[in-house]
């Protein structure tokens, strides 16, 4: 069964590459399983060593979830424009208001150890998530399910999820805290992969082994070398896999850098074939470096910078609406993404990202986004004769990101140029600081913010930052009407929904509880010779889809 | 043998590189009262023959006269910057045109010596005053004084400065991150310090101890001089030459270091106008070989600066340094 | 010999202990939560925070916290992981041969051009090519190795394509050559300089009179009188380095992107990773202790008048 599985595989992709008789060969031995799919290419991409176990709620980073994302496959799976379609779901249904969804799974599923992918697979392992006993760093994706605390740890720290239920084999129930019409849009993020019987040890807890070589249902699974510590990761194609990410390649090898520079001139000479970021150092030579191929387009992730409104002069009330409108169009942002960033970024006109369904540029009021140095000057003098300012006015930026020191210091000077206050970047070396300091509420200046979504949809990127009380509002934005819309938003459907984040969008650009900068695009290089490359929503490419 | 060991500082010859010798502060060597003043008249002799020192001097006056009177050298304002001016050619009243945020290249360099001669002298002073101090107890004392004041600059001695300096330097700025120009430069100067006096401190000591046993001491003791007055009055400023030529060098590590820590994004804050911060923001310019005036500039004043001070050590040095003399 | 030997050794430990206690009590000073860091800035449980604090000593006493420490660097402890999971040792481990090399190439650099100028220079005192020598030596004490760096780099490196400007996590030691070069050029300027006066001095000693006086012939002075000695200064200067070279490889490591000990510390520091700081540090002050008595029975061998009991 394997073997004739290799067989029909490597021959729909040989349809692309052209040799059909060489890996009709490479399929008639077992041990050829290392090469997987016969004569087509292994492609090396970059990767960082992963810092966690390669377990799905442990690994948060993209160092382990890159390969997690090719290792295992979700009840849905993303297509390369944020679109979900089932993979190992059958179908994912809800009751009447969106708060109890009902999982029918496709039956014969396997890991790659042979055994079957059921419903206990899925609920056990978020169970395990959950339990904080088990110190899983992806605890945070279960919050929405009842049964879990405001950061997605059981209720009192029980071992189970009460809002998970099994029916049978290939059947289970998720009941959620609240009404939620776009659920299974997060069912595909990696947190939410099924794990097998055999990674848990008898005391019920997953072993270390199968964190180093863990066992899954995907696209892909571990080569006999696997993942060498701070080498690289190797996958091979899963014969046996036939969801809808099917891969095109012989495999794929996550080496991992040090630096993104490095990878940068690996790619160059040609021994890495895809790197997904572009440093800092390239930004500006690599759209016309001949020695490899370039992406560039926009993508998901999204810039602001947040001026909470405990700071005096920035409350929510006309003075703080006043100020915060001038220095937004004090910003003279396509200025900033050509001569900073070399057009890798694309200035902002919404709160969201334009690679999602629904995204328009004619939010209601989004003119505030635009440089406009006599409205600027204006406004910041009518809010004056409110109260006057005085004072300095600091933009805190993470050192460590890049970038962000040039941006932060060139938009410094465009609010000091054009309003003719005291303005000056203020530096913490790392994110981590910063967030530190953002997160307990301690930072007595604007700071910068960005969001990129961890599943697919707009209201992603609006309700965990805007509504009153959410887990990332920096700024501690509340507004009742705006979250009466997204909340409206959230059970509705179709052009509904749409018309309501508009709604929503609108609300954000009088308050402007963050200033949107621009949207990162997203940015790559690949070796001459490699073929199918695209991003998908998430910035990344489908590996699945790579050759060469 | 082991206190005159040269060079032996980790992690900060490389810069620069005293070594045995080192040097600074020659105007200061006329001025050290006490002591024979034959011994120094005559250095200042030879110091005055000399052409390097000389050639030291003028670069160290016009550096003086930048970091006193910047506006001397530059109409325009180091803080006015604009992203529409990136890289614009040289112009008016700009002589070397404008960096990547659009602010003039040697407005920047000509304010920046502010910051770099603030962290070398007062960096040097603070090394020092530890360094004498120190090594001048545990040479007279002896015993356990001796012992542990050794013992402590052993600790401090192990401790490559640049690292240490780094450690020191990211743990201030995060308990107090909001400092002025000055809060900021003594951050600086006391990582530096506290990693680099024990060497002053080796030196020192064994100069005293080389001292102590001298016949005027002995003979000072015998009419009756106390052993502090004996210390002040005789041991330390004759203990001192070899001092003297070790900051002088120093003086000049340290504008190095600095720019060094700076450089990594950590020494002087980011928003301070300093050489350090200037070359730092340069280097990926220079990584793509475009626009590398940006990076000549602050280079070349740095390293002329530098150069002054290595001068001036070796100056004072020969005209010091009996076995240089000899020859 | 072996009781001096043992002697350092001994008096090396409380070295290392204060080095280490400075170090571990300054990083311990930095606000922040180290737990943030660990978990990528997701919310998390108190339970799991707890857990984590606890599994890092976290609550403990700092000195309790500096004696675990110490356990674990003693032993070099596999399992002692710093704040990102990673084990230390092999993060360290993984760091030391590229920097190493690195050191030992510059330091053959340095001993090589150091030793070969300097010599020549002083044999042919106040000549212009001492003259010459000292004029650059002391322009390359003046230029700051990072601009130094960056030069190199972009002539070699980016312009010509002679050297690769960074160097790859797989490295080759040609790779190596040119950081290596910029490393040792400050080193290379004190050498030259250090042996040219030891050198200069030993011609005019009386030792060396004496023997040309004898009618030795003049190469076998050099060699057997004036080299001898005058290498002793110079080899403690040189051996002294090779530690100092390692530390100092922050910035070339910055420069040319070379995954060492350098750029570990750096990280470790502005990560505020302090169990990986503080065990760098130690690394880095146990192979100081180990370069000076290492240079301390070189002096011996090379220096008749030492003699150690």
């Amino acid at each position: 069964m394997r073997l004739s599985r290799r067989t029909r595989l490597a021959g729909v992709a040989l349809i692309a590459a052209g040799s059909l008789t060489l890996a009709a060969c490479g399929g008639g031995s077992d041990d050829k399983s290392e090469g997987g799919g016969g004569s087509k290419s292994v492609i090396t991409v970059y990767g960082t060593n992963p810092q966690n176990p390669l377990i799905p709620t442990a690994t948060n980073e993209v160092g382990g979830g890159d390969p997690l994302d090719n290792l295992f496959s979700g009840l849905v799976a993303y297509n390369t424009d944020g679109s979900v379609d089932n993979d190992v779901a059958e179908s994912i249904k809800p009751n009447e208001d969106s708060t109890v969804w009902t999982v029918k799974l496709k039956s014969g599923k396997k890991f790659t150890d042979g055994s079957p992918v059921t419903a206990e697979s899925f609920v056990k392992a978020w169970n395990y998530g959950a339990n904080p006993a088990n110190k899983q760093l992806n605890n945070y994706f279960f919050y929405p399910i009842k049964g879990t605390d405001d950061v997605g740890n059981t209720v009192g720290g029980a071992k189970t999820v009460s809002g998970l239920k099994v029916i049978d084999d290939t059947s289970f129930s998720i009941t959620l805290k609240a009404s939620e019409s776009d659920f299974p849009l997060r069912l595909g993020y990696s947190a939410y992969f099924p794990v097998p019987d055999s990674a848990y040890d008898s005391a019920g807890k997953i072993t270390k082994e199968y964190g180093n070589k863990p066992i899954g249902n995907g696209p892909y699974m571990l080569s006999k070398t696997g993942w060498e510590k701070n080498k690289q990761i190797s996958l091979v194609p899963n014969p046996d896999y036939d969801g809808p990410h099917k891969a095109k390649n012989g495999g794929l090898t996550f080496k991992f850098f040090n630096s993104v520079d490095s990878a940068y001139t690996a790619v160059q000479s040609g021994t890495l074939d895809v790197l997904d970021q572009v440093p800092p150092s390239a930004l500006t030579t690599f759209e016309s470096d001949s020695a490899v191929k370039a992406y560039n387009e926009p993508g998901s992730s999204f810039s602001s910078f947040t001026i909470p409104e405990r700071l005096a002069h920035f409350g929510n009330d006309e003075e703080g609406r006043l100020r915060r409108a001038a220095i937004s169009e004090a910003i003279n942002r396509p200025e900033i993404t050509e001569k900073v960033f070399n057009n890798a970024r694309t200035p902002a006109s919404d709160f969201t990202s334009p690679v999602l369904d629904g995204w328009t540029d004619k939010v209601a009021g989004n003119e505030v986004l635009k440089f406009n140095a006599e409205d600027a000057k204006a406004k910041w003098a009518q809010a004056d004769k409110i109260s006057k300012w005085s004072g300095k006015f600091q933009l805190a930026y993470n050192n460590d990101g890049a970038g962000n020191k040039e941006f932060s210091e060139a938009m410094a000077n465009q609010i000091k140029n054009t309003l003719g206050i005291d303005a000056e970047p203020k530096a913490y070396p790392t994110f981590d600081e910063l967030r530190t300091v953002v997160t307990d509420r301690s930072i007595k200046t604007p700071f910068r913010t960005g969001w990129q979504a961890d599943y697919p949809s707009m209201l992603n990127y609006l309700g965990p930052i805007y509504a009153t009380g959410a887990g990332s509002n920096d700024g501690d934005y509340s507004n009742k009407e705006f979250d009466q819309l997204i909340q409206q938003a959230s059970a509705a459907t179709g052009d509904d929904r749409y018309k309501l984040i508009g709604e929503a969008q609108a609300i954000l650009m009088k308050d402007l509880p963050a200033i949107p900068l621009w949207y990162q695009n997203a940015t790559a290089v690949t070796g001459k010779d490699l073929k199918g490359f695209v991003f998908n929503w998430k910035q990344k490419p489908d590996y699945y889809a790579l050759s060469k | 043998m082991h206190d005159t060991q040269p060079g032996a500082r980790p992690g900060q010859e490389r810069y620069v590189a005293p070594t045995d010798e080192t040097p600074l502060r020659a105007i200061d060597v006329v001025d050290v009262d006490a002591v024979p003043e034959s011994q120094w008249r005559e250095a200042w002799k030879r110091l005055r023959k000399s052409p390097l020192f000389w050639l030291a001097s003028v670069i160290i006056l016009v550096l003086a006269v930048m970091v006193a009177f910047p506006t001397l050298f530059t109409s325009a304002d180091p803080n006015q910057a604009s992203l529409g001016k990136q890289f614009d050619p040289p112009g008016d009243g700009h002589p070397f045109g404008y960096n990547f945020q659009g602010a003039d290249i040697w407005a920047r360099t000509v304010y920046g010596a502010r910051a770099s001669v603030a962290v070398g002298v007062f960096a040097t002073l603070v090394t020092v005053l530890l360094g004498v101090v120190t090594g001048a107890i545990a040479g007279f004392y002896g015993g356990i004084v001796d012992t542990l004041i050794s013992r402590l600059s052993d600790i401090f001695f192990s401790i490559p400065v640049l690292l240490g300096s780094i450690v020191v330097i990211s743990v201030i700025n995060n308990v107090y991150p909001n400092k002025g120009f000055w809060g900021s430069v003594f951050v600086v100067v006391l990582a530096l310090a506290l990693f680099a006096w024990p060497q002053i401190t080796r030196q020192m000591r064994g100069a005293v101890l080389e001292v102590k046993n001298l016949e005027f001491v002995d003979a000072a003791t015998a009419i009756g001089a106390s052993k502090l007055t004996n210390l002040r009055r005789h041991i330390v400023p004759n203990a001192l030459s070899p001092v003297i030529v070790s900051a002088t060098i120093s003086l000049g590590v340290f504008i190095v270091a600095e720019s060094a820590l700076s450089f990594l994004g950590i020494g002087l804050p980011q928003t301070m106008v300093s050489w350090g911060n200037d070359l730092s923001d340069a280097q990926t310019l220079v990584r793509s070989g475009q626009h590398l005036v940006v990076m000549w500039v602050p280079a070349t004043a740095l390293a002329v600066t530098v150069l002054g001070f290595v001068l001036l050590g070796e100056a004072v040095r020969e005209a010091l340094d009996p076995k240089a003399r000899k020859s | 010999m072996w009781w001096y030997v043992a002697k350092r050794l001994l008096q090396a430990i409380p070295v290392f202990l204060g080095a280490t206690l400075i170090i571990f009590f300054l990083t311990k000073l930095r606000p922040g939560d180290p737990i943030l860091g660990l978990t990528g800035n997701k919310p998390v449980s108190p339970e799991v925070r707890q857990a984590l604090r606890d599994q890092f000593h976290l609550n403990d006493f700092v000195g309790l916290q500096w004696l675990y420490f110490l356990k674990d660097v003693v032993t070099f402890n596999p399992n002692f992981v710093g704040l990102d999971g990673q084990p230390v040792f092999e993060k360290i481990g993984n760091a030391l041969p590229v920097t190493g090399t690195l050191a030992l190439l510059a330091l053959a650099m340095d001993a090589v051009i150091g030793i070969v100028v300097g010599t020549i220079a002083g044999l042919r005192r106040n000549g212009w090519f001492d003259s010459v020598t000292l004029v650059i030596s002391l322009i390359l004490l003046s230029i700051p190795i990072f601009v130094v760096g960056f030069v190199l780099q972009f002539l070699f490196g980016v312009k010509w394509g002679v050297f690769a400007a960074t160097v790859p996590v797989d490295w080759k030691i040609t790779d190596l050559l040119l950081p290596a070069f910029v490393l040792a050029i400050a080193n290379i300027a004190t050498t030259t300089r250090l042996t040219r006066t030891s050198v200069a001095n030993n011609m005019t000693a009386d030792h060396v009179r004496t023997a040309r006086a004898k009618g030795l012939a003049g190469p076998v002075v050099i060699r057997n009188h004036v080299l001898r000695n005058s290498l002793v200064p110079v080899v403690t200067y040189i051996g002294i380095n090779l530690g100092s070279l390692m530390a100092g490889a922050i910035i070339t490591e910055g420069i040319f992107n070379v995954q060492g000990i350098g750029n570990l510390a750096f990280g470790a520091v502005s990560r505020g990773d302090t169990p990986l700081t503080v065990a760098v540090v130690s690394v880095m002050v146990m192979l100081y202790v180990f370069m000076s008595l290492i240079v301390d029975l070189l002096y011996a061998v090379l220096d008749p008048r030492i003699r150690y009991a």
